[in-house]
């Protein structure tokens, strides 16, 4: 075959920004249709979208889905009708052998779909080969016959899958018809995804809240969201725990994750007689399991006591005991510290260390105290409305947006991560117990 | 004993052992004022109902749901405050009620009746009636109670944990309705909230856990259903408004019960009097 112009849909090269891609398609195809005078509803415009947000060939169902995911009411006719104008209109192929779409690369000029189409992973490059066509067509006309529609479907390996390496997450995902984890490109090897989340972006009253944030916690990772008062951690947080509704973006939530959660503010109401016990039991465990965390978290003598009555930084311990009861793979913590003081602070995320050791299970956080975050964290995303920045403590600390957000605070950081020690703790009557062991010898 | 007694009895006995368990989660939800506004519109009900040729319950329960959906969803807007909706909603429908009710020509309602119950009317019927959506509403409890306890006490740490918190909300405001239906017959509008509140209200101090307080105060309710109708028997006072006097002079003599006899009902060791603060927040 002589050599072809090979267009990959889409390229997948390193650091490239599939978002604008898909931009770029929508823009040419909002001008396309503008000049053809055809409708580009807004309808049309989100399945499109779809399409080129999937790096996989997209089934009608898969996009019905989709939308009624977004909360839009879309019937299948409707999907159907809006997928027969955009093929029409050539901003799409279909894919014969799997009755399923995909984004043309090149819309302005009518073309037949000619695609390779990769066996193991699903991806689908197109091949916009003229030579292809023009064979084609002359063949039907030797044998007298009026060609109408043809397509050309190659099936093999792409080059990513014979690599062999990569093939088992890609085939992973071939599977999940809509996908955004692969925007980056092969990853280097980190622990898999529970939550990932691309482009969220929530507006109240007129004021963008979350612009375009994007967060991912992998397995066994701590991740703390950083930033100023009402820079919209506690927002980002419920809206990755799916309690309240986004304006834009996407939420990609692993089939095994099992979630923890110890939230911001917690009251029970006087009129509700409750004991530690019995809220810790409501989690619905076997007493075996309940007595390992329940000792871990230190809120055994706290059993019978009623829950209204415990202080600020047990009501933490019960909280915690009450998400590992749950078995959780990831620990979605709150402001853990709050109304905690600054030695229960300090033994607090020495518990969530100990709790992520023990249990392997990957903690998200949002605090503000960044001495403590940079000590105990592998990642630190400061947020302020947007991402300023994010990564290891020690990178984010020197970040020119950090250091604009904190300013003056940011500075103790410099000379020390918080490093305060006792050399006693206090038993439960309140008595002065010294500490065994070697640990906090360090001041008086 | 006359037969309209026994009736009487059975009938307040069956709506109080519904109304002590879903009582308590009224009172632990605090929407005691939620009931009330529910049982307000039941004029609107009773209207409807007539205007509609249904069966008069079956217009009050509509009309409840239909108040409760709809306060539900006023509570979304941020510049008037619950219990400004609750009144607005309460006396709202009650008013549109009471008018509506006059241009119903050819049907005399007894106003006294709904407004203050009528036990001793109580029929077969009623009885049916009353046990059929008593068990309902119990076993939906019964069924439900951990996920309904787990939303009581924390609404976004349940729906984290799975539980369906926008499902159980109507369900449970569907459920007020249902018993307000049946209560009616019992004390009247004005007085089904008490049924709901003084149970629960006296159980409170009594109990350590939500189990315990639920199954005292559907006790506490028996009790003064009881004894409201015999007192009403004896001193012949209206039925309704004595059970209700009843419930609330237990009320006070539970006041009665020192705290020290509380602590050693629950089981716990009576500790020497300390003047140390009981239980400081401790530094481990």
């Amino acid at each position: 075959m002589s050599p072809v112009s090979q267009i990959v849909v889409p390229p997948p090269c390193e650091g490239h920004d599939h978002r604008r891609c898909i931009d770029e398609a929508l823009k040419m195809a909002a001008k396309l249709c503008h000049h053809r005078k055809a409708r580009f509803t807004p309808l049309r415009r989100r399945v499109l979208e779809l399409v080129w947000e999937s790096h996989v060939p997209l089934g009608a169902y898969a996009i019905l889905d989709a939308l009624q995911e977004r909360g839009k009411l879309a019937r299948p006719p409707t999907v159907y009708r809006a997928l027969d104008f955009l093929q029409k209109q050539g901003l799409i192929h279909r894919i014969e052998s799997q009755n399923a779409y995909i984004g043309c690369v090149d819309p302005s000029r009518p073309h037949r779909g000619q695609h390779l189409i990769c066996r193991n992973c699903g991806k689908v490059t197109e091949l916009d080969d003229r030579a292809v066509e023009v064979t084609l067509q002359s063949g039907a006309k030797d044998k007298d016959f009026v060609l109408d529609y043809a397509t050309v479907e190659g099936e093999g390996l792409c080059s990513d899958c014979r690599e062999g390496e990569a093939s088992l997450p890609l085939a992973a995902l071939a599977k999940a018809p809509i996908s955004v984890v692969t925007d980056r490109g092969p990853e280097p090897k980190v622990a898999p995804a529970l939550v990932s989340a691309s482009g969220l972006s929530l507006a109240r009253d007129g004021l963008l809240v979350l612009d375009r944030v994007s967060l991912t916690v992998h397995e066994g990772e701590i991740v703390t969201i950083i930033g100023p008062n009402g820079s919209g951690k506690t927002t980002l947080v419920r809206a990755l725990l799916g309690l309240i509704k986004l304006d834009e973006g996407e939420i990609l939530k692993s089939k095994e994750l099992r979630v923890g959660y110890v939230p911001q503010a917690f009251e029970v109401d006087p009129n509700l007689p409750l004991t530690v016990g019995r809220f810790l039991r409501l989690g619905g465990k076997k007493k075996a399991d309940a007595h390992a965390v329940i000792e871990l978290t230190g809120a055994g003598q706290l059993l019978d006591t009623p829950i209204q009555q415990i202080s600020g930084g047990e009501i933490r311990r019960v909280l915690l005991a009450r998400a590992l009861l749950r078995k959780p793979n990831l620990l979605v913590l709150d402001e853990p510290a709050q109304g905690v003081d600054i030695v229960g602070q300090a033994a607090l995320y020495k518990l969530i260390n100990a709790v992520r050791r023990e249990s392997g299970c990957a903690v998200l956080m949002i605090s503000h105290d960044l001495r403590l975050v940079m000590a105990a964290t592998d990642e630190v995303v400061c947020l302020n409305h947007h991402v300023c920045c994010a990564g290891h403590p020690e990178a984010v600390s020197r970040h020119p947006e950090y250091l604009a957000l904190f300013g003056g605070e940011a500075d103790e950081t410099s000379f020390a991560v918080y490093t305060h020690r006792h050399d006693h703790r206090h038993d439960e009557a309140g008595n002065v117990v010294a500490f065994e062991g070697p640990e906090g010898l360090s001041h008086g | 004993m006359d037969d309209f007694l026994i009736r009487a009895v059975l009938a307040g006995v069956g709506v109080a052992i519904v109304t002590g368990p879903l009582g308590a989660f009224v009172v632990w939800r605090r929407m005691a004022y939620f009931g009330d506004t529910m049982a307000h519109s039941a004029f609107l009900g009773i209207a409807l109902g007539f205007l509609l040729h249904l069966n008069v319950s079956i217009g009050i329960f509509a009309v409840a749901v239909a108040i409760a959906l709809s306060l539900g969803f006023a509570q979304r807007q941020k510049t008037l405050a619950t219990d400004t909706l609750l009144g607005l909603f309460a006396h709202g429908a009650l008013a549109f009620g009471l008018v509506g009710l006059t241009f119903l020509e050819g049907v005399r309602v007894d106003l006294m009746g709904y407004l203050f119950g009528d036990i001793l009317a109580v029929g077969q019927a009623d009885l049916l009636w009353i046990y059929g959506s008593g068990a309902a509403v119990l076993s939906a409890v019964a069924i439900l109670w951990r996920q309904l306890l787990s939303m009581t006490i924390h609404e976004e740490l349940a729906q984290v944990e799975g539980v369906p918190v926008a499902l159980l909300r109507i369900l449970f405001m569907v459920m007020i309705a249902l018993v307000i239906v049946v209560a009616l017959k019992i004390v009247g509008i004005l007085l089904i909230t008490s049924l709901l509140i003084i149970p629960a209200a006296t159980a409170r101090r009594f109990a350590r856990n939500p189990e315990p307080m639920a199954a005292l105060a559907a006790f506490l309710g028996v009790l003064a259903v009881i004894g409201g109708i015999s007192g009403s028997f004896v001193w012949d006072t209206p039925s309704g408004p004595s059970i209700v006097v009843t419930a609330f002079l237990v009320f006070v003599l539970s006041l009665l019960v020192p705290n020290v006899a509380l602590r050693y009902l629950a089981g716990q060791e009576e500790k020497p009097v300390s003047h140390a603060p009981p239980r400081l927040p401790q530094n481990r």
